[in-house]
């Protein structure tokens, strides 16, 4: 009965995400989620029941439609907490499950969240449990050479990459993504020039004007110097340097040197 | 004391000439009793020998001389003896050359060493000694006694490929020995989940179901302070996380607990291999490079074929995430004779990678690729993809003092200058290359190398070897063994060399063993 109820408002709410009425989807999924709590073979109780290859069906179908609803609100939060709950449903194989037509996808969607976070470990960690077949899968194979990409340098190809999602849910983190390169873009701009024209810097950077430069360098990069005479500074001095007083790491030094002088002490 | 002394004269009599009477009754008998000793005595360390001891005995034992053994030692209303017993005589007695025959193999006449062992209990412990020996001498039914001998039937029973014979076994013995609660069981009891995981993993099943089981009893082996249980579960763990690519798990459990400190050398070796495993998936290249390195130097490192499957495996990722840190490993780790044709794939590889050939390298991959995925080496692999750009990168920096993008785009195969702007500037910023860009005029300009002994780092690496040096001697100290006092004293008069002798060669068979049990394992 509750199941029946539950198969309803999951039909509900895959609707209310897809027009994007995100207020109404968000008070169905309330609901949904409150509903769950009374099957007896999903969390909390993890009981045994005669139904539980449905209940897990609806349950994992609830969880789907959750993790799509966060990435149209464009609450990242809330995206890792769904995405935390549906893990289990994809992992476990004991139960009787079909794969979901959706999982790809939000696999997929779940690396592209993790290279935005910068989260490597965890994303190649995710890596490992799919199979040959499912990394070949479009919407697995992106995000892992929009990785590549990342790891090589070629910054541009990602941005163009973003013109080719194959599914219209990346498009907001692809939007993230950018943020997440231009900081990379930077930080290597820094280490390997010394200077760089104006209008070069703002192409690498992938800003729209010089003022939106200047804006980006004092928040994020205080020490550049944005001049008047068309170029930016990344006020790093790459000369070599003279060593100072202060480089030498006196202290660093006395308690090694203390260290050995026990230790000797000890052995004679 | 007297009845100390004599525990300690015994001990090492029991271990005379194995080799020779190593199938036979006698030398079960032999190891039941030192066993027995150890077990009253509570000595740990003795247990352990045992248990070493035990390979070349149990790849020889006939099943004959087991059921024997078992129908004599084990008290008459144990479930388990009945077990061992039916499976017993079910195994085909001789697959190996027959032994000399036993020179007396009725038991209770000729137990001579039983004997004498029972006669010290005399003096040590009377309340034990006393129980139902008079002029028969009755065995002592202990735990470890029990579980000791259905070790060997489950051993034996793999050897001759009863697989399931071996598995019923081990979960018969299992709520055995949860049910006991007795230090000097510990480590057989370790050996029994060993063997337990072994023969699922044998009969392709998953080790998974039997996960919860194993995380509850590493709980108990941690509050028992039971250091062989802890190391044995620990791994078993890891293996089963990493069977089924449960990589993050896998990391959380390293990350939640701690290896025990005094575990077996062999524990480690397989402990380490683990955790370089995981963390070579989370990117933590320089701890899994010193994990692994660890793991090979600790496994047992001669010539012949003493855990070769092991120290395959693990030179194997070794190779690639020395790649992955942009080294390049040496070739004589591609020359060690029994590894040269497993390794011969990762040696293409390294040799692609050593070039800077984009192509050459994606040839190697595609060409070797249902091997690499077989040691589940391949995402690793397919990591290396940008290692081979920067090695390529850092050689074209090191030949050219300045040079166009456009030419670096053309001899790496990139896309054009742009894409080559890009990746030169990542290469700087991560350190693979000392060069600066000039964005203008559209070449890369290459710096003066800097004088390293201007800088700190020689005193830094000096300091590493210096607190290596010191580590090693100060452990060396604390596994320093000294026989008890009173003992020492006693014996000093009647042949102290003979011992010397003794202790020698125990040693040296203790390696070999080591060694052998390895192989064994893996």
């Amino acid at each position: 009965m509750a199941l029946e109820q539950g198969k309803k408002l999951v039909i509900k709410l895959q609707s209310a995400v897809e027009s994007d009425h995100l207020g109404e989807a968000a008070s169905l999924l309330g609901d949904l989620k409150v509903l769950l709590t009374n099957f007896e073979s999903l969390p909390p109780m993890n009981q045994p029941s005669p139904h539980a290859s449905e209940e897990c069906a609806l349950g994992r179908q609830v969880l789907e439609q959750a993790v799509f609803l966060a990435v149209k609100q464009r609450d990242k939060i809330a995206f890792q907490r769904q995405m935390a709950q549906l893990k289990p449903y994809y992992q476990d194989k004991g139960r009787g499950l079909t794969d979901s037509a959706l999982r790809m996808p939000i696999l997929g969607l779940n690396l592209l969240f993790l290279l935005v976070e910068n989260r490597l470990a965890e994303f190649h960690s995710e890596l490992e449990h799919l199979s040959e077949a499912e990394r070949a899968n479009v919407y697995v194979s992106f995000p892992i050479l929009v990785e590549q990409q990342l790891m090589v340098g070629s910054y541009h190809k990602v941005l163009e990459a973003r013109t080719r999602t194959p599914h219209p849910g990346y498009a907001f983190f692809m939007s993230l993504l950018v943020d997440t390169v231009r900081d990379a873009v930077a930080d290597c701009s820094e280490a390997a020039y010394e200077r760089l024209g104006i209008g070069a810097a703002k192409e690498i950077l992938l800003l729209e004007s010089d003022t939106a430069l200047a804006e980006y360098a004092a928040v994020k990069h205080p020490d550049w110097k944005v001049d008047g005479d068309g170029f930016v500074y990344f006020g790093k001095d790459h000369g070599p340097k003279q060593a100072k007083a202060s480089d030498v790491p006196s202290l660093r030094l006395i308690s090694e040197t203390l260290s050995y002088a026990t230790e000797l002490e000890r052995i004679v | 004391m007297a009845a100390d002394d004599s525990m300690e004269t015994d001990a090492p009599a029991a271990t005379e000439e194995p080799k020779s009477s190593i199938t036979t009754l006698d030398g079960l008998k032999k190891n039941v009793t030192l066993l027995q000793t150890a077990v009253q005595t509570s000595q740990l360390r003795l247990i352990n020998r045992i248990l070493r001891n035990n390979t070349p005995f149990r790849r020889n034992l006939r099943p004959s001389i087991l059921s024997e053994a078992i129908s004599y030692y084990l008290p008459q209303d144990e479930p388990l003896k009945a077990l061992g017993l039916a499976i017993l005589a079910d195994l085909p007695d001789d697959p190996l050359p027959p032994p000399p025959p036993p020179p007396a193999s009725s038991l209770p006449s000729t137990s001579s060493s039983t004997m004498e062992v029972d006669k010290d209990e005399k003096g040590g412990s009377p309340s034990q000694a006393s129980a139902g020996k008079k002029a028969f001498p009755a065995p002592l039914f202990l735990p470890e006694t029990t579980t000791y001998l259905l070790l060997l039937v489950l051993t034996t029973a793999m050897r001759l490929h009863r697989l399931e014979q071996a598995h019923s076994v081990a979960t018969a013995l299992l709520p055995y020995l949860r049910k006991q609660n007795r230090r000097t069981l510990d480590a057989l009891a370790a050996k029994g989940y060993f063997y337990l995981a072994l023969t699922q993993e044998r009969r392709s099943q998953s080790l998974a179901p039997l996960r919860p089981l194993f995380v509850a009893l590493h709980r108990t082996a941690c509050l028992h302070h039971d250091e062989m249980g802890q190391a044995t579960l620990l791994n078993l763990l890891l293996r089963s996380l990493l069977a089924d690519n449960l990589i993050e798990q896998a990391g959380n459990l390293i990350a939640r607990t701690s290896f025990p400190e005094h575990a077996s050398n062999n524990q480690l070796c397989r402990y380490l291999y683990y955790v370089g495993r995981v963390r070579a998936t989370q990117l933590d290249y320089t701890d899994a490079f010193s994990k692994l390195n660890q793991a090979v130097r600790k496994a047992p490192a001669d010539e012949g074929r003493a855990a070769l499957g092991f120290r395959r495996e693990v030179t194997k990722l070794l190779v690639i995430v020395q790649l992955l840190l942009g080294d390049i490993p040496e070739r004589a780790t591609f020359d060690q004779p029994a590894l040269r044709r497993s390794l011969q794939p990762y040696l293409a590889l390294t040799t692609a990678v050593r070039l800077g050939d984009l192509l050459e390298f994606e040839k190697t991959v595609t060409a070797h690729a249902a091997m690499f995925k077989k040691d589940k080496t391949h995402t690793l692999i397919l990591r290396l993809g940008h290692n081979v750009i920067k090695t390529g990168l850092r050689k074209i920096s090191l030949s050219y003092s300045r040079i166009s993008l456009a030419e670096i785009a053309g001899k790496l195969h990139l896309d054009g200058p742009a894409s080559a702007e890009f990746v030169c500037a990542k290469a700087i910023n991560d350190g693979v290359i000392d060069a600066v860009l000039d964005h203008e005029a559209g070449y890369l300009q290459s710096r003066d190398v800097n004088d390293i002994y201007s800088t700190t780092e020689p005193q830094q690496a000096f300091h590493k070897r210096i607190t290596f040096c010191l580590d090693v001697h100060n452990e060396a100290v604390k596994s320093l063994r000294y026989p008890d006092v009173p003992t020492y004293g006693a014996k000093r008069g009647d042949g102290q060399g003979e011992e010397k002798g003794e202790e020698e060669k125990t040693e040296e068979e203790l390696v070999q063993e080591l060694e052998e049990d390895m192989e064994d394992e893996f």
